[in-house]
């Protein structure tokens, strides 16, 4: 591996580091949105990681899923239990955490 | 033909639940005829399938015909038989009592059994760890629903932790699994044994890629820090589905024992794994559940607790290598889930005649049903371990092979102390649904008698009365599995086969 | 925050950092492998000439591994039964009565012309499967991604729920069917060489992989997509 891609793979793990523990909500303004945002945002990371590893079938495979699909299931999944939370119990959707 | 008895077991409701999902729109007469067919032609195979693995070879069968280690392997020994075989018989008797209505109170049971049972069969057949890793996930995703059938939201609350510690379990296992194949660089069960056993330099990676995996399969098998899912999540599920699952445990404590049997004890690396820990978990776990069985308010409940003192019993036997001890876990392990699979269906008998006293452990009506109390007496005595039952020769088969060993005192201790703890609970709990009354209390109208869950009850009850007069050819066909597990390099090398040759001239 | 969760939080990080530790020091001592191991030059070796796939980790996946492949389609398709099972206990037919954010027009006349293209290079990957990067999982994916961005653009629009079920129960048979095809013609179940190899690098060749990931690829656009819009159509309640 060159110096350029080590230095890349380098970059790539610090921001996937960040963004997973903006994931966790250990980082930034803990709201489950940006949460789930960095989820993806992990993931599609870690598909360009795998390029450059030279797996092509699974970066692919990450990127499609991982970062498009989950996210937005997440989403869906995030809208559903808020209204739920509204219908129920008079829930205040915009107070989440 | 005969190679292909092999893949029956797995392709046998697998043909049948698309089969049921073809056919949705003609009723549930159609789903209940396919699914009991194919439980009738999957118990046949099975038996097939142990009549050709008692011959004494393993059976290797390989997909698409690539050879192992570079394409996934069944391979059958009599151990997976058997087990298939066990797995089969339950099955018939779970879908056999669903049969009679339960199966209309939710949508998609029919099919979702099916793959169950694909799992299940896949896990124990399967001679690749990954593809285990295949069949448990179709295991678990089916168990997942089948443990909310019939019950709604608050069934589905019920089964949140199971469902998510399971998942928790599948990343570790997927993380093993990745471990593994970067320290050895194969998958399958015979190679990674080889490959241990010829492992050199800094094994530390490969070792706990070993640990994580007995982690995993010890989160299936409920051993104690990981069991309290378990009461809690079988209590929950209706009675056959309930019943199904108490095979479940059982997979992860089969995995230990092959694993350990077929891999990890034969190599250096790895010998020293189970030492210790996993005995003195074990009878925790067994404690433990002896207690919650004491104290459990329902018969579901009780039953799920004995699901879990089996458990415990039984993992005390992997980290022992001599194969009597294997095999009096294998008759124990038999009998023990014929008798906790049984227990769940009696509840729900019993439930249906009480009325709102149901099967807690308080006085309610009066039941006119003299066979019921006579099913109960019978598995109570062989779950507690009554002479002459089979409950009592497992465990003293199991307590007797152990005798030897340096822990043997505080084993026969704990199991002894357990064992009378359970009797008592059986005992008092027993007397409470069928003696103590209270005479206003209403009876509901007697259910009708439906020959469908009384055959699935004698079909899951006779075992602790048949396998104690046939115990003989029983414990031999036990003894011969354990036998056959505890050869690691005759397995090896029948797995392995010819691609041994093409290893030897490897650059 | 109240303190309790404060320190519950903390305690997480800590679990966290000392598993991270752990692992990273075990991953610090782990020498990578300078060379191809056994299986893996196996296959690099012998995927061409057995099989005739150009992409090695298709030839892997669909054939070598065939089971686990089945297993993980059944796997999929579960899940999106137990969505739409789940999503089934509060279900409201009433979906007219909710305030929408209106949708752009740009965003509404982009995705009328990006979608079937989404969907085309979908079917180009899953068809492309044993030549190129990508495969019957990744496809899939793709055309599901497609749906979606057509669900995005209006909230409203319905699918057809037959249509996908098709999709769905003809994909997941014909490749079972395909599976016992072997074990008659060929090795065993799923053995996919029921068909010539061909010539390597040719779209029609590598025996049934084609086939296979492009009935995968249907599969796993069909269970992805009766997920997407399950979640979609059940959103109010």
């Amino acid at each position: 591996m060159s110096g350029l891609m080590t230095a890349m793979t380098a970059v790539l793990c610090i921001a996937m580091l960040v963004a997973a523990l903006v994931a966790i909500r250990v980082l930034g303004d803990k709201s489950l949105p940006i949460a789930i945002l960095a989820a993806g945002l992990v993931s599609l990371l870690a598909s360009v990681l795998f390029l450059i590893l030279a797996s092509p079938d699974v970066a692919m495979t990450e990127a499609a899923i991982g970062s498009g699909l989950s996210t937005f299931l997440f989403f869906f999944v995030l809208a559903r239990i808020r209204s739920w939370e509204k219908g129920e119990r008079e829930y205040d959707g915009e107070k989440h955490d | 033909m005969n190679e292909h008895a092999t893949i029956l077991p797995i392709l046998i409701p697998f043909a049948a639940a698309l089969l049921q999902l073809a056919m949705k729109g003609y009723g549930i007469a159609a789903q209940r005829t396919i699914g009991l067919v194919a439980v009738l032609f999957g118990a046949a195979a099975a038996v097939w399938l142990l009549q050709l693995a008692d011959a004494g070879n393993v059976l290797v069968y390989a997909l698409g015909d690539w050879p192992a280690p570079f394409g996934i392997v069944l391979a059958v020994d009599r151990l997976a038989a058997g087990m298939a075989l066990i797995t089969a018989l339950l099955a018939a008797g779970a879908l056999l009592y669903a049969s009679s209505g339960f199966d209309e109170r939710g949508r998609h049971f029919h099919p979702l059994f099916q793959l169950q049972i694909v799992g299940l069969q896949g896990a124990f057949l399967t001679g690749d760890l990954f593809n285990l890793f295949v069949f448990f996930e179709v295991m678990l995703l089916a168990s997942y629903t089948l443990l909310a059938h019939g019950g709604g939201l608050a069934r589905t609350r019920a089964g949140l932790a199971y469902v998510a510690l399971n998942l928790a379990g599948s990343a570790l296992f997927l993380i093993a699994l990745g471990m593994l194949y970067g320290t050895l660089g194969t998958l399958n069960l015979a190679d990674v044994a080889l490959r241990l056993q010829t492992l050199d330099g800094n094994f530390a990676l490969a070792r706990l890629a070993c640990v994580l995996m007995i982690a995993v399969f010890a989160l299936k098998a409920a051993l104690l820090p990981l069991s309290f899912w378990l009461p809690h999540a079988y209590a929950a599920a209706g009675a056959p589905v309930a019943a199904l699952f108490v095979i479940m445990t059982k997979v992860g404590i089969v995995a230990i024992l092959r694993v350990q049997a077929i891999a990890y004890a034969p190599a250096a690396a790895t010998a020293d794994l189970l030492d210790g820990w996993l005995v003195a978990l074990a009878l925790a776990t067994a404690g433990l559940a002896a207690l919650g069985a004491l104290a459990a308010s329902r018969l579901r409940d009780l039953a799920a607790w004995l699901v879990l003192g089996s458990a415990g019993t039984l993992l005390v036997a992997p980290a022992f290598p001599q194969a009597t001890v294997t095999a009096a876990a294998l008759y124990y392990l038999l009998q023990s889930t014929f008798a906790a699979a049984a227990l769940f269906l009696l509840a729900d008998a019993i439930a249906e005649r009480r009325g709102a006293a149901a099967d807690t452990f308080q006085s309610g009506p009066r039941m006119h049903a003299p066979w019921l109390a006579l099913a109960f007496l019978l598995t109570a005595a062989s779950a507690a371990g009554l002479p002459p039952f089979a409950g009592f020769l497992g465990k003293l088969m199991l307590l007797s092979a152990l005798r030897d060993s340096a822990a043997a005192t505080a084993i026969w201790l704990v199991l002894l102390l357990a064992g009378l703890l359970v009797i008592l609970a059986l005992a008092k709990k027993g007397g409470q649904l069928f003696w103590v009354h209270t005479a206003d209390a209403v009876a509901p109208a007697a259910p009708v008698a439906d020959w469908r869950r009384s055959l699935a009850i004698a079909l899951l009850v006779s075992p602790a009365l048949l396998l104690a007069l046939f115990a003989r050819p029983v414990a031999d066909y036990a003894a011969r599995a354990a036998a056959q597990l505890h050869e690691p390099q005759a397995y090896i090398s029948v797995v392995l086969g010819t691609t041994e040759i093409v290893r030897e001239t490897r650059p | 925050m109240t303190g309790k969760n404060m320190i519950k939080r903390l305690l997480a990080l800590l679990l966290l950092a000392s598993i991270g530790a752990m692992f990273a020091s075990l991953l610090l001592a782990y020498v990578p492998d300078t060379d191809l191991n056994f299986t893996a030059r196996y296959y690099a070796e012998h995927t061409a000439a057995d099989i005739g796939a150009a992409n090695i980790v298709t030839a892997i996946i669909v054939t070598y591994r065939g089971l686990d492949t089945l297993g993980e389609v059944t796997v999929l398709f579960l899940a999106s039964g137990i969505v739409g099972l789940v999503l089934s206990f509060g279900r409201k037919q009433n979906t007219t009565l909710r305030n929408l954010v209106p949708v752009g027009e740009l965003l509404t006349t982009a995705s009328q012309y990006l979608a079937p293209i989404i969907m085309l290079l979908g079917v180009y990957v899953f068809v492309n499967g044993h030549l190129t990067p990508g495969g019957g999982f990744q496809g899939g994916a793709i055309i599901a991604s497609g749906m979606l961005l057509l669900l995005l653009s209006d909230p409203l629009k319905r699918f057809s729920h037959t249509l996908i079920a098709t999709v769905e129960s003809f994909s997941g048979v014909g490749y079972i069917a395909l599976g016992l095809v072997g074990l008659v013609l060929a090795g065993g179940f799923l053995d996919s060489r029921i068909l010539p190899n061909g010539v390597l690098g040719e779209l029609i060749s590598a025996g049934a992989i084609p086939l296979i990931y492009s009935l995968i690829g249907l599969k796993v656009g069909a269970e992805f997509s009766s997920m997407l819009t399950s979640l979609s159509e059940t959103e109010d309640l």
